[in-house]
């Protein structure tokens, strides 16, 4: 039985490592967006 | 929004995590061992509450489809289908785990009972509403025709539920013993009561991952029509 | 409204009359699907009793599939749906008439079947005909309701003919199921159809107003 924990305790534990680095991931992304969106404004006021 | 730090959504998952780790940690270790089933009946601490977030799920989304359809704001119809897919991802789980649940207590995979075959009518269900949104290109339009599907497969839950259950009395299938609810108490409702909880945090911490997906998507599609239409 | 719907209603039974299209495709995959069963199983005649309303509702639903999506395909086709949305008439009468020709397209293409099966499998069809007709009935509003309104959906869709059934045979399983059971009893058999013909008129009047409804979000813009 010890070892039925150790095994789910690793997969999920796994798991939200997955979601965690997914949510920086999305954040990464979300700021070269808005880098991108500033830059066309500025490009489009010239 | 999406380039600020997301707190709340850190809290909820990381929640999440805790409550899974304490959930295993009770499943296989705290919780005694049933009686007649042996150690196999664990999968019932995981089934189980993945079913019921299943069908909380599409409840949520017959909400978010009425709402949208009054409210006509987009979010609603992001809720809706973000609780579709994470709904049918549960129901999944819960038909993979069901058949390796009763083959190894059982010894079939598959009863056709009401619960089982409502599950599996659900997941086509809404596999449906998701191939409906692929298959649709106008946002306003998807959003619309997914919300009245959503509402009528939500209605018709609970006549698929009545029609196979009678279906069953008529035509008797092996009759399988002991079922789940019997007599839980103790240790073992403690149990699954904090599985539930555990899949509950899960399932909205997922939900807001998937949110923040599609507000990134949103944005840009934003920014590529900007492109296209800014020259 | 009512105008709506008589007006809707004949121009497909007129349209159908003439062209005879979605009729003859139904009935030809309807026979084709009983046909085949009889290859697939090798029944004796008691088991063609218990197990023909079962063929006969798989037949049906098939058949109905195809001359549901044909319903709104014409209109598509033939660039009618604006005219249908721009037309200052009740979206529900629109949908009323279109639901009742399918209807009508349903119960001609079963009350044809029949003899057929009769034929085929060796079934006594006249044990309970009053009854027979009213299954036949509830099951083709049932069907036709909720396929009235998805056929509708499809059609604004990129793979019209394909999205029908996996839409429709899902949320159809209480009224197939229930047509069955109470066909079964309609052919002779021995049980107590009360609870499947409650559910049938259930699901009809429930799923006809919902898609009553409904219909109006359809067939906007």
């Amino acid at each position: 039985m010890t070892w039925m924990f150790a095994a789910y305790a690793i997969i999920w534990f796994a798991v939200f490592l997955y979601l965690f680095d997914m949510g920086k991931k999305q954040r990464a992304i979300a700021q070269e967006l808005e880098g991108l969106k500033a830059k066309l404004a500025r490009g489009e006021s010239n | 929004m999406s380039t600020t730090r997301d707190t709340f959504g850190i809290v909820l998952t990381a929640l999440a995590l805790i409550a899974m780790m304490v959930s295993i940690y009770l499943v296989f270790m705290y919780v005694p061992t049933e009686v007649t089933m042996g150690e196999v009946q664990k999968i019932f601490y995981f089934h189980v509450p993945s079913a019921w977030l299943a069908f909380f799920a599409f409840f949520l989304v017959f909400v978010f489809s009425i709402i949208y359809l009054i409210r006509r704001d987009k979010r609603w119809d992001t809720l809706a289908a973000s609780s579709a897919e994470i709904g049918v991802l549960f129901c999944t789980l819960v038909l993979v785990t069901g058949p390796i649940w009763a083959k190894l207590v059982w010894g079939v995979w598959w009863t056709w009972d009401a619960r089982l075959t409502l599950t599996l009518v659900l997941w086509l269900i809404y596999v449906a509403y998701i191939m409906l949104r692929h298959y649709m290109s106008d946002p306003e339009r998807r959003a619309t025709f997914s919300a009245v599907l959503g509402i009528i497969g939500f209605i018709d839950v609970p006549m698929v539920y009545f029609s196979i259950r009678w279906w069953r009395t008529q035509h008797p299938q092996p009759v399988v013993s002991g079922g789940e609810g019997s007599g839980l108490e103790g240790p073992m409702l403690m149990t699954l009561m904090v599985c539930l909880s555990t899949f509950t945090l899960l399932f909205f911490s997922i939900l807001r991952y998937r949110l923040r997906l599609q507000a990134l998507r949103d944005e840009l599609d934003e920014l590529q029509d900007l492109v296209e239409h800014g020259e | 409204m009512w105008r709506a719907i008589a007006t809707i209603l004949w121009k497909d039974l007129k349209i159908e009359l003439q062209t005879k299209e979605a009729f003859s495709a139904s009935f030809v995959f309807s026979l084709m699907v009983l046909v085949i069963f009889n290859f697939t199983l090798d029944l004796t005649s008691e088991e063609s009793v218990k197990m023909g309303a079962g063929f006969l509702w798989i037949a049906f639903a098939f058949g109905g599939t195809l001359s549901l999506n044909r319903s709104f395909a014409l209109e598509r086709d033939e660039n009618c749906v604006q005219g249908l949305q721009l037309a200052p008439v009740d979206r529900g009468g629109i949908y009323l008439g279109k639901c009742l020709a399918n209807v009508i397209f349903m119960m001609i293409t079963q009350i044809i079947l029949l003899p057929l099966f009769a034929i085929f499998f060796n079934v006594d069809i006249s044990v309970r005909p009053h009854y027979l007709l009213f299954v036949l009935f509830l099951g083709s509003v049932g069907f036709s309701s909720v396929g009235t309104l998805f056929s509708a959906i499809a059609v604004h869709t990129r793979m019209r003919e394909v999205i029908l059934p996996i839409l429709l045979l899902p949320i159809t399983i209480p009224i197939l199921i229930a047509a069955v059971e109470a066909t079964a009893y309609a052919l002779g058999a021995d049980t107590d159809p009360t609870f499947w013909f409650r559910l049938l008129i259930t699901y009809d009047v429930i799923f006809v107003t919902v898609s009553f409804l409904m219909f109006g979000y359809i067939l906007q813009e």
